[in-house]
């Protein structure tokens, strides 16, 4: 029993060591360590660590992190912070809101849910923010709910090469990158604006994870058990990708039993003037959403939100 | 629930655990291996465990009905209904549909009307195997029949070799469920290490050669003869690695249980001709087909002639027993026509590995290597445009340095354990330098194991 015990410790240990020693060497095929990525989870998870108390934190993938604009809400009088990333699915969102609900004290927990995302197993997302935000404890319980030999060994490579090499400490996102992304204070990523040349797609069906579904019950039981107010949302997409998916109301009335469910409407928005993909919003798209937006948190609270979060913290809005 | 898979890895210390917990009574250990195993496989489909129960009871019945029954017409009526039960479930489940659409379609009649479509189950070709050399064996009066109902359920089901063998015999395996086991630390240590070792095979060899492999054979047109090349002798290289990685994982994982089971592979890509292949490759199955069809027809006593047409009779079952499919059918000839060369000459004896005889070896793993292709082509159409495409030029697709790395790890480790009993090499006597070792092996299988589940080749037969 002694010697089981003992050849375990020590084949922990060696594990550990042998992938941070090696990791770096790209030998070994499951550490996939890659430090910047184009929705700036460096510059926003170091941003969050520091942030002060918000009125509305925003959750969920690419259609998050592009679509709710801090400056706008701002001018509202709202202070936000947007934890969006990339394919970020329901398990992180759980992990990130429990990483963070502490901190940023929020009074409404906005989660965006989209139908491509709920059917990711969410390892890409998961490696993401492995990389690229510092190590925390957070990050464990992901790691069981998501059982993988690259997450897991990505893990150990990051956690260690985080904590230890001057790369990751001075490391900083660039300006700009390739694509034209450019990082906004608050969590937000702004994109030069580009106009979607327009497709069709193959009529499909939206099949949700049921880990995921399992994930998203858990964090909102999680919000009311905080007692913090929250509400789903979904991110318009352009019609054509819309009038593909062949199970969109039914999509729409499972999201509608986790709590309260919007989809933005996208009626008002062009396909090739208010996108820059097919399910991506150009920042003259978001101009137009984020009203709705703000209407919507208005009207989800009960008040003027704007105007209870400026006699809170009078001139605290800028980001 | 796969070996390779954490809900294994946490239910293998627990039954492990209450196992042992229980050796005070050898009924309660059984029952309980039996309970184990049960939900092993309900894990894959809960809906067959009546299936298994069934092919075990019936097995069971008539075992006692054997025993109990000296008049000869009757034994025979007993023998021949559990047969025809055995191969009934095994005909419907796994043949039906393609025997009946390959009749509807000779017969000009819509096929889909004559299809079931009914799920395979998996593993129903070991434990009816196993089952049915039970009876026989009964019939003959090698086996007695037992009384213990909970020891013989053990036998058919017992969840390390349930869904892809090692096919035992009742000779070998139902003593060991009758008499009370004892923990015997070397043996499960010895477990643990043939645990690691398959491991390696399946997670680290195995899969990372089907992901070259399915990239390839998911449209073989676009490829050049080099790349078709390549992918066939990584696929060889994979079925090898993961079946046997896998009996060498359910033999490890018995002796953590003082259950010792036959080995089913023996470095059979050293072979140095195809009849030293076949009795290096699968061997639970091949000694099977021996024993229960080859010698009952004759076997080699009634002529040369009829010993060839013993030995097709043989490999096309073989074929079968893997699919029901042209593709299987085909694969089984083409090594019954590799193997009557040796048998019409004679010369069939064994020889070592060696450098000598590695011309031999290298030559007899290319013609298993083309039997592979036909074996892993979903249609014979498929399988003929492949080994046409080996001629042609076109895309390369590169194999990266991952899957041969591993796969020349594994023929090194293998070719230096050929001459030992469990096909490993002999370990360092320091601890210290064994424990390097496996933790080596375990850094390996984690880090280099691609991401997801990849089931076990020889579960869908």
């Amino acid at each position: 029993m002694i010697h089981t015990a003992l050849f375990l410790a020590v084949a922990a240990a060696a594990v550990t060591l042998l992938t941070w020693l090696l990791g770096g060497t790209g030998l070994l095929a499951n550490v996939t360590y890659r430090l910047g990525h184009q929705d700036f989870t460096y510059s926003r998870s170091h941003e969050a660590d520091t942030a002060g108390p918000v009125d509305v934190l925003f959750a969920g993938s690419s259609h998050c992190y592009r679509s709710f604009d801090p400056r706008i809400f701002a001018a509202e009088g709202l202070r936000c912070f947007n934890l969006g990333s990339s394919n970020q699915t329901p398990q992180q969102t759980e992990a990130l809101l429990h990483r963070y609900l502490r901190r940023l004290e929020p009074r409404l927990v906005v989660i965006e849910v989209h139908p491509d995302i709920i059917e990711y197993d969410g390892v890409e997302a998961t490696l993401g923010w492995l990389c690229n935000a510092p190590p925390s404890a957070h990050n464990l319980p992901l790691l069981l709910r998501q059982p993988n030999a690259r997450t897991f060994c990505t893990a150990i490579y990051a956690t260690l090469h985080n904590a230890t090499s001057a790369e990751y400490r001075n490391y900083s996102d660039p300006p700009e990158d390739v694509h034209g992304n450019r990082y906004v204070a608050g969590g937000y990523v702004e994109r030069d604006t580009e106009r979607w040349q327009p497709q069709t797609f193959a009529s499909d069906t939206i099949r949700p994870l049921p880990m995921q579904l399992r994930a998203l019950r858990r964090t909102v039981g999680y919000l009311r058990r905080k007692g913090v107010d929250y509400m789903l949302v979904t991110t318009p997409d352009t019609r054509a990708l819309t009038e593909s998916l062949t199970n969109l109301a039914a999509f729409d009335s499972l999201m509608a039993t986790f709590g309260p469910h919007h989809r933005l409407d996208g009626d008002c928005l062009d396909d090739t003037l208010h996108f820059y993909d097919e399910g991506h919003l150009n920042q003259e798209g978001v101009a137009i959403i984020d009203k709705q937006m703000t209407a919507l948190i208005n009207e989800h609270l009960g008040t003027d939100v704007g105007d209870v979060a400026r006699r809170r913290r009078p001139g605290a809005v800028q980001h | 629930m796969l070996f390779n898979s954490l809900k294994f890895a946490l239910f293998l210390p627990v039954v492990f655990a209450v196992y042992w917990l229980l050796r005070g009574s050898l009924r309660w250990q059984n029952l309980f291996v039996v309970a184990a195993s049960y939900f092993f496989y309900a894990c894959w489909d809960a809906r067959f465990l009546c299936l298994i129960a069934g092919v075990s009871a019936m097995a069971w019945a008539s075992g006692l009905l054997l025993g109990s029954t000296r008049r000869q017409a009757a034994r025979r009526a007993v023998l021949w209904a559990n047969v025809a039960l055995n191969l009934g479930v095994l005909a419907l489940f796994k043949y039906h549909d393609f025997f009946a659409a390959e009749l509807a379609r000779l017969l000009g009649l819509p096929p889909e009307r004559w299809v079931l479509g009914l799920v395979l189950p998996v593993g129903i070709s070991f434990y009816t195997f196993q089952a049915l050399s039970y009876t026989v064996d009964v019939y003959r009066r090698t086996v007695q029949p037992t009384r213990d109902a909970a020891a013989f359920f053990a036998y058919v089901s017992f969840f390390p070799q349930l869904v892809a063998g090692p096919i035992e015999r009742a000779d070998s395996l139902l003593p060991q469920f009758l008499k009370p086991r004892s923990f015997n630390r070397e043996a499960a240590v010895q477990g643990l290490r043939l645990m690691l070792w398959g491991m390696f095979k399946k997670v680290v060899v195995a899969d990372r050669c089907a992901l070259y492999v399915d990239a390839v054979f998911a449209d073989p047109s676009r490829f050049g003869g080099g790349t078709l090349a390549a992918a066939a002798v990584l696929f060889a290289i994979q079925i090898y690695a993961d079946f046997s990685g896998y009996s060498d994982l359910a033999i490890g994982c018995a002796r953590l249980f003082g259950i010792g089971l036959r080995r089913n592979f023996a470095t059979p890509y050293f072979a140095t001709g195809m009849a030293d292949f076949w009795r290096r490759w699968h061997m639970s199955l091949t000694s099977w087909l021996r024993d229960y069809v080859y010698l009952p027809l004759g076997g080699s006593r009634r002529g040369r002639w009829r010993t060839v047409a013993n030995t097709f009779v043989v490999f096309l079952l073989s074929g079968l027993w893997h699919g029901a499919g042209w593709t299987f059918v085909l694969w089984g000839l083409y090594h019954a026509v590799l193997f009557t060369p040796g048998l019409l000459t004679g010369r069939r004896q064994r020889r070592e590995a060696s450098a000598r005889t590695l011309p031999l070896c290298v030559l007899t793993f290319l013609l298993a290597t083309a039997g592979w292709v036909i074996f892993r082509s979903p249609s014979t159409g498929f399988a003929l445009h492949y080994f046409a495409g080996l001629a042609h030029g076109g895309e390369w697709l590169a194999t990266g340095w991952h899957a041969p790395l591993a796969a020349a790890a594994m023929m090194a480790v293998e070719w230096a354990g050929r001459h030992r009993a469990d096909g490993l090499p002999a370990l360092p006597r320091s601890r210290a330098a064994r424990w390097a070792l496996y933790c080596l092996l375990l850094f390996i299988i984690l880090t280099m194991q691609p991401t997801g589940e990849m089931p076990f080749i020889y579960f869908q037969f």
